[in-house]
């Protein structure tokens, strides 16, 4: 069901240290409005969606926001 | 009806696609889907090595299928898009087994050499994965 692949949707290269940045990031990454919440939401929400198209694309972004 | 939206949408088939380094430098496969952000100009990467060069191919394809994947969820019947689909994955499973060969292993299943070396090569936010 979940497989990882030893590698990043975007290649880093991280020249010096801004921690306004890592905040900002960090807030995409955790917490309320970010990406791991919305790919939990996605993923709980395919499992009642009464159509195919629907089911089969909230699975699939749920994935994609995993990834980021 | 519920899912009318699909049907008000389809217009977008056979949208036109980019190629794999602008879709991968826009974040997005699709031209009429795409609008740029205020008057920024997405930067292109540039490899260094071939080892660079070769991760950087397997990135943009992943991306591309990826989006492709999820246009195929909602128009599954547009075949020009499901031939490139097909086209990329190939690309990337040839591209991944090289990089796996020759550098280092991306997907577990891959790992089938004479020593287990998942565990000590880099991981991508290691200095040394990115050489």
């Amino acid at each position: 069901m979940f497989k990882y692949d030893k590698k990043l949707p975007y290649p880093i290269d991280i020249k010096r240290k801004d921690l306004k940045m890592a905040k900002a990031i960090l807030t995409q990454f955790g917490g309320a409005n970010s990406e791991l919440a919305a790919a939990l939401r996605y993923f709980s929400q395919k499992f009642t969606m009464p159509d195919k198209h629907g089911e089969a694309l909230l699975n699939d972004i749920a994935t994609e926001e995993l990834i980021q | 009806m519920l899912f009318e939206f699909i049907s008000d949408v389809s217009d977008n088939n056979n949208s036109q696609i980019f190629d794999l380094t602008e879709g991968f430098t826009k974040g997005n496969m699709f031209a009429n889907l795409y609008e740029p952000y205020k008057n920024y100009t997405p930067k292109e990467i540039k490899p260094k090595t071939e080892r660079q060069a070769l991760l950087d191919k397997i990135y943009k394809l992943c991306f591309a299928l990826n989006d492709l994947n999820l246009y195929l969820d909602l128009y599954p019947d547009d075949t020009a898009a499901y031939e490139l689909f097909k086209k990329y994955s190939l690309m990337y499973n040839k591209c991944c087994e090289e990089y796996g060969r020759m550098y280092q292993v991306l997907e577990l299943t891959n790992d089938t050499n004479e020593k287990y070396t998942w565990l000590n090569n880099p991981w991508p936010w290691e200095d040394s994965y990115n050489v």
